[in-house]
C-alpha cells in the first residue's frame, strides 16, 4: 500500500515558516518532539487536527491497483515565542498572500483554506512575561493511496467429515481458475 | 443469445464433478433407444419416455417404476450405449447432468465395468443381479466381488423376481432431500417382496447387497448401503455437501464484483462455507454437536506462488455426519 507521504508534507511546511518567518532552520521546530528549547526568537509548528471531507473517497482501479483519492483538512497550530514574535508571526500570516511561497505549498498538494487571526497568548515564565503568539491555520491536502490489491480467483477447501461408525470421508474442492471468454 | 454465448466459463479442475442443476437426476443406462449411443434424452412423464421406448423394453419399466412413485423425479434421463464403461465416458462430455446411474444390464461383466468406471465419479451406481450365485454367498459372485473392492459407488440389489426395484427405489428417495431421509425401511409402490429366507438375507447382508422383502408385515428394502457396506445416505450426503458448496463458491466467485485477496476476503469464504455447513445441519446429513470447525488461512500465509495466480488455498473444515438409527436395542425389566 503506498499513500501520502507525510514528512514531505511536514518538511514542506518547515521550509515555508523558515522562508516566511525569515528565520534560521533551527528556529523553526514541531512541537512535542522532546527538545531543547532555541533561543528566542522561534517558532513551533504543531498539527493539531485531522479532518476526513466528505464520507466517501474516489476509488478507481487499473489491473490490480487501487487508486483512492480524497481531501483532508488539517490544522496547523503556529506559535511564536521572543520579544519579536509577534512581527515573526506576522510575516509568516502575510506569507499567506505571497504567490511564490503559496506555490511551494502548492507543489505538495497543499491549499490555504483560512487566513487566520493571531492571538496573544503571552504567559508569566518563572519571574518574567514571555511574549507568545499563535495563529491556526487550515490547509486542505489531496490523501492519495495506491493499494494493490488482487481477486480470489480460484479456491482450495479440504473437508474432513467424521464418523464414529463408518470411518472419516474427505470432502475436497479445488476450483483452481476460472476463465471468462467473450 | 443464451448466456453461455455469452460467457464461457471453465472451472478446470472441478469439471468431474456434477452440477447443481444435475444433482438427483437418475440416468437410466441401456441399449435400446432410436439415438446415438453415448448420448442421452431427457423425459419428464411415462409417456414421454414411451415415444422413444416400447414399452417391453427394460429402460421403459425402469422409468415406469420411477414415474410410479410418489414422490417422483420432475425429470429422469435415458441414455444409450453399444459399450457399456466407453460410451459412459462419451456420454460425461455431452451431458454430466445426472447422478443417479441405473444399470439395465444384469450380466456380472457389465456390472462390474460400469462400477469400475463410476468409482471415480461423484454419482451412485445401481445395479441388479439376479444370479443365483449371490443368495448362495458362493465365492466370486458378483455382490462378494464389488464388496471385496470396496465399491462406495455402486449399489446391488439382488432379487429372484425382476420387478425394476431399482428404479422404484431411486424414484421414491431421488426427489427428497439427501439428509433427510435413510435409504433403508423404505416402501415403494407396484413392488411385491421378495421372499427371502434368512440364510439368504444373512448372505446378502455379508455381502454388502440390498434386496427388498417383508419384515414384520411390512415391505421394505434393506440394507440401504453400498457395496463397501458405507450406507447410501452417507454418500447422497457427503456428494450434496461437495457439490452445492462448490456450486456456492463458485458462484460467489461469479458474482462478486470481486473477492479481493484479503482475511475480508477469507471471510467471506468462511460464510459461504459456514451457510452451507448449517444447510446441511438442518438437513440431517451432520450434526451440530460437535459443531463443524472451519479454519482459513490469513492471507499473509498463503503462498506467494499462490497468491500471484489468485488462489487462495489452506481452507479447511470439519465436521461430524449424523448418521441414522436402523437398529433399536431395548432392555427392559418387568417386575411382579
Amino acid at each position: 500500500m503506498k499513500s501520502t507521504d507525510w514528512t514531505l508534507i511536514e518538511n514542506g511546511l518547515q521550509a515555508w515558516a523558515v522562508a516566511a518567518a525569515s528565520l534560521n532552520t533551527n528556529k523553526v521546530i514541531w512541537a512535542n518532539e522532546n527538545g531543547t528549547r532555541p533561543a528566542p526568537d522561534y517558532v513551533s509548528l504543531n498539527v493539531i487536527s485531522f479532518l476526513k471531507v466528505g464520507s466517501r473517497d474516489d476509488i478507481r482501479k487499473v489491473d490490480d491497483v487501487y487508486y483512492v483519492s480524497g481531501i483532508r483538512k488539517f490544522t496547523l497550530s503556529v506559535q511564536s515565542y521572543g520579544p519579536g514574535s509577534l512581527g515573526v508571526i506576522q510575516s509568516i500570516q502575510d506569507s499567506l498572500e505571497i504567490p511564490e511561497l503559496l506555490n511551494n505549498l502548492q507543489d505538495l498538494d497543499l491549499s490555504v483554506v483560512n487566513i487566520p487571526s493571531i492571538i496573544n497568548v503571552s504567559k508569566t515564565l518563572d519571574t518574567q512575561i514571555e511574549k507568545q503568539y499563535s495563529m491556526d491555520i487550515i490547509f486542505s491536502v489531496a490523501q492519495n493511496i495506491e493499494i494493490t490489491m488482487s481477486d480470489i480467483s480460484g479456491v482450495a477447501i479440504e473437508g474432513t467429515l467424521k464418523s464414529n461408525t463408518t470411518g472419516n470421508r474427505t470432502v475436497d474442492i479445488d476450483i483452481e481458475s476460472i476463465e471468462e471468454e467473450n | 443469445m443464451n448466456v453461455d454465448q455469452v460467457v464461457s466459463i471453465v472451472i478446470s479442475k472441478a469439471a468431474g464433478v456434477v452440477s447443481r442443476l444435475g444433482f438427483g437426476i437418475p440416468l437410466i443406462w441401456g441399449t435400446n433407444g432410436a439415438f446415438t449411443a453415448g448420448t442421452c434424452r431427457s423425459y419428464s412423464s411415462i409417456e414421454a419416455v414411451l415415444v422413444d421406448f416400447a414399452d417391453t423394453t427394460i429402460e421403459y419399466k425402469e422409468a415406469l417404476a420411477m414415474f410410479s412413485q410418489n414422490p417422483k423425479p420432475p425429470t429422469i434421463k435415458i441414455g444409450k450405449y453399444t459399450d457399456i464403461d466407453g460410451d459412459y465416458t462419451a456420454l460425461k462430455l455431452v451431458d454430466n447432468d445426472f447422478y443417479f446411474v441405473i444399470n439395465c444390464s444384469r450380466v456380472k461383466a457389465d456390472i462390474l465395468a460400469l462400477a469400475a468406471v463410476v468409482e471415480t465419479d461423484k454419482k451412485l451406481h445401481f445395479a441388479v443381479t439376479m444370479d443365483a450365485d449371490v443368495p448362495t454367498g458362493t465365492a466370486g459372485n458378483v455382490a462378494l466381488t464389488l464388496s471385496a473392492a470396496k465399491r462406495d459407488r455402486t449399489v446391488l440389489f439382488y432379487t429372484p423376481s425382476e420387478q425394476y426395484q431399482d428404479g422404484a427405489w431411486i424414484g421414491k428417495c431421488a426427489p427428497q432431500d439427501p439428509g433427510s431421509i435413510t435409504w433403508m425401511f423404505k416402501q415403494v409402490s407396484g413392488i411385491l417382496p421378495d421372499s427371502l429366507n434368512d440364510t439368504v438375507i444373512t448372505n446378502l447382508t455379508a455381502a454388502h447387497c440390498n434386496f427388498y422383502s417383508s419384515t414384520a408385515g411390512i415391505n421394505m428394502f434393506a440394507n440401504g448401503v453400498v457395496a463397501s457396506g458405507e450406507f447410501i445416505d452417507i454418500i447422497h450426503g457427503t456428494d450434496w455437501l461437495q457439490v452445492n458448496m462448490q456450486a456456492d463458491i463458485f458462484q460467489a466467485l461469479v458474482d462478486s464484483p470481486k473477492i479481493p485477496m484479503t482475511d475480508a476476503g477469507g471471510d467471506a469464504l468462511y460464510n459461504i462455507i459456514n451457510k452451507r455447513l448449517k444447510l446441511a445441519i438442518g438437513q440431517g446429513i451432520l450434526t451440530n454437536d460437535p459443531a463443524p470447525i472451519i479454519s482459513i488461512p490469513k492471507v499473509a500465509n498463503i503462498a506467494d506462488a499462490d497468491k500471484a495466480v489468485r488462489f487462495f488455498r489452506g481452507v479447511e473444515f470439519s465436521a461430524t455426519y449424523a448418521g441414522a438409527v436402523h437398529k433399536v436395542s431395548i432392555v427392559g425389566s418387568l417386575e411382579i
